[in-house]
């Protein structure tokens, strides 16, 4: 069939398995140390940046709604949700904005600035995945909030998981930062 | 590389004579010394896992060497599979449930098999 294909370079342009949260991570080099995994995961890591958008043909008469001249965008409401299945006090502090005296984690009843985190997504990408040479697909999310809460779902013979739902936020230091970018980089033959 | 071309290649990678099983010779004296490794693939095109396995075959006193060599494998398997290329894309081969399992001959006690699990996908269009 005429249209049942699929492009010739498919395999060279897809994203494999999970990826990792870490809090560090050179997109220049693709520099990454294990010990920078914030935490293991359990099940699908999803991420989405929504613009959140102004129609100003609104209240105009006459005026198509979605044109896209007068379309603006007001915000990007950028999230990332999954869950920990491993725990220790630098996921706890992500989690849950708190202070930590000897080990005890009191939630915060105010918001700081230090509550607020940086994160990055790294995953597999292309046909070549090698330690050395191996390709990319990475987010970078700023001044992140874990906004879902605290939970804990613990099960019979089974992992607890720490579901979360962080949110990235703009900061006044720098109002027109889009508090999130994307990188992609294919793999390279070795050297 | 013909996808079975390719699963080939990888099955020959790990230092022991691979054997398809649809191949393996039924006169004993065609086949290959221990230790050796057969296999079986399945195959297909993009959006499908097919099975793959693998069987190690040792002849010896103990699961000493067998265990190593299918600790060999699971590190070069990984957690994530790894990406073989053949004709028209790719092969995708990651880790079966369960990944390895000791298994025995009824008629040689020496005979020790692992029998190991895989899946493939292989990105192709065809």
């Amino acid at each position: 069939m005429k249209f049942t294909k699929i492009p010739e370079d498919t395999f060279r342009k897809l994203q494999l398995n999970s990826g990792v949260l870490a809090t560090t991570f050179v997109p220049e080099t693709g520099a990454f140390e294990t010990a920078g995994i914030i935490g293991a995961t359990t099940g699908n890591l999803t991420f989405s940046a929504v613009p959140q958008l102004i129609d100003n043909a609104d209240g105009i008469n006459n005026a198509p709604r979605n044109m896209m001249e007068l379309m603006d965008i007001d915000y990007w409401d950028v999230n990332m949700s999954g869950a920990f299945i491993t725990v220790d006090a630098n996921v706890l502090g992500l989690l849950l904005p708190s202070s930590v005296v000897n080990g005890v984690f009191t939630p915060a009843g105010e918001l700081e600035t230090s509550h607020f985190r940086e994160l990055w997504w790294i995953g597999d990408y292309s046909d070549i995945t090698d330690d050395t040479n191996g390709g990319y697909a990475a987010i970078h999310m700023l001044n992140v909030l874990n906004t879902g809460g605290f939970r804990l779902q613990t099960a019979d013979k089974g992992k607890g998981q720490f579901a979360f739902a962080f949110k990235a936020h703009y900061s006044l230091s720098d109002q027109s930062k889009i508090p999130f970018e994307v990188y992609l980089k294919a793999g390279t033959a070795g050297t | 590389m013909t996808k079975a071309a390719c699963v080939q290649r990888f099955m020959a990678s790990f230092g022991l004579p691979a054997v398809q099983e649809a191949a393996f010779p039924a006169d004993p004296v065609e086949r290959p010394e221990f230790p050796y490794l057969t296999w079986s693939a399945s195959f297909d095109a993009l959006g499908v896992e097919v099975p793959v396995s693998l069987s190690l075959w040792y002849r010896s006193e103990g699961w000493v060497a067998v265990n190593a060599k299918m600790a060999e494998i699971s590190a070069a398997v990984g957690r994530g599979g790894v990406f073989l290329l053949c004709d028209g894309g790719g092969v995708w081969i990651r880790r079966g449930v369960p990944f390895a399992q000791q298994m025995g001959d009824p008629d040689d006690d020496m005979i020790k098999r692992m029998y190991i699990n895989l899946v493939a996908e292989y990105i192709t269009e065809n």
